[in-house]
């Protein structure tokens, strides 16, 4: 397998500048986002494998922000990695869809482990979409 | 001149409650600076374990990362300094404030709730180094209160200036905004907040119309 596309979305500049250089050593590749607004931008340009996102940001909030890349593309593997990490917000994203729910800081080997099993997961949802689409014409042409 | 905690800090439960948003507000921050001091020690782990297998690390790139920290350390100093102020401002009922550090101090606590909102806060200080004697956490929790109303109205912009009217007596904090709608308990808090400003000895007054809010704090340091 190819190695996994992730976005990183999180309005702290230093952070998402750091981690990304950690993740990339990891043969990750990176894409950065500073708003809810520009990680659904890029995340309509390009396939993830997993988007990295936190809870508070500036403008669209992490849990808009996680509705709407998931009403854009229902398999989106999302884990929430936020500073903000009440049980009732944790409880809240996983409820919406949100794939795992994490604190920060993360300890980079969880955080690659996760990325990688995000990215196992996606793939499973769309080879398991295409298998019912297949079937669906199979059965519609009488085959 | 210091006085002991007296009666009328009365609404202990706003108290606590303006207590605990701007106590959540900071811990935030220091979890963002704590989260890149991590992430800025483990690329350094990184680079060092690779260097073992015969990749080098730039100078450069050493002195960039550690630049990063001393970055992040004041930064949390920064902050401490001003949690630090924030908490003592209740150890007396009254003292002498400087109005200047006293907003200064509300500003930097309230960075991060103000940007959430995507929400511009300026201060502008005409006439500087206006000390009076009030008490710190009340005038603090009644500055917040104003703030908030903003906050509440989805404002672009919030300003607050201080200044002295000509006649010396009295000093004023000015918050002002254009606002996308006044939020409807907007009457009920100010009202509340009028008689808050009362037991600090000062006169809370507003303006509004469907797009813009005006509240001045009018505090005066004779208190008898």
């Amino acid at each position: 397998m190819s190695s996994a596309k992730v976005l990183l979305v999180d309005d702290e500049k230093e952070f998402t500048e750091t981690l990304s250089e950690r993740l990339r050593l990891r043969d990750l590749e990176v894409f950065t986002a500073s708003s809810g607004r520009e990680a659904i931008d890029l995340a309509g340009q390009h396939r993830f494998d997993a988007v990295i996102l936190d809870l508070q940001m500036p403008g669209m909030d992490g849990i808009e922000t996680l509705k709407k890349l998931l009403a854009d593309d229902a398999d989106q593997q999302v884990i929430v990695l936020t500073g903000h990490g009440t049980i009732s917000k944790s409880v809240e994203a996983l409820k919406v869809g949100a794939t795992e729910f994490f604190e920060k800081p993360i300890d980079i080997q969880t955080l690659s482990e996760v990325i990688g099993k995000a990215a196992v997961q996606r793939l499973t949802l769309i080879e398991e979409r295409s298998a019912h689409a297949i079937e669906d014409v199979l059965k519609k042409k009488g085959w | 001149m210091k006085e002991n905690l007296s009666d009328h800090r009365g609404g202990s439960r706003e108290n606590i409650v303006f207590f605990g948003r701007i106590m959540a507000n900071v811990s935030h921050e220091f979890n963002n600076i704590i989260t890149v001091i991590s992430e800025l020690a483990g690329l350094l782990k990184d680079l060092s374990l690779l260097a073992r297998k015969g990749r080098p690390i730039p100078n450069d790139k050493i002195e960039s990362l550690s630049d990063n920290i001393s970055k992040q350390v004041a930064r949390g100093k920064h902050l401490v300094s001003h949690m630090n102020h924030f908490s003592h401002s209740a150890d007396n009922a009254r003292e002498e404030v400087d109005l200047d550090q006293v907003v200064e101090n509300m500003q930097v606590l309230t960075d991060r709730l103000f940007k959430n909102r995507q929400t511009d806060l300026t201060v502008s200080n005409p006439s500087e180094g206006i000390s009076l004697s009030t008490d710190p956490f009340e005038l603090r929790r009644i500055l917040f209160a104003c703030l908030d109303q903003f906050l509440d109205a989805s404002s672009h912009e919030v300003s607050v200036v201080i200044k002295r009217p000509e006649n010396g007596e009295n000093s004023e904090l000015q918050v002002s905004g254009q606002v996308e709608t006044i939020p409807p308990d907007f009457l009920d808090k100010l009202n509340a907040l009028k008689e808050q400003a009362q037991a600090i000895n000062g006169q809370l007054l507003y303006e509004k119309n469907e797009t813009q809010i005006l509240i001045r704090l009018i505090l005066s340091s004779n208190r008898d």
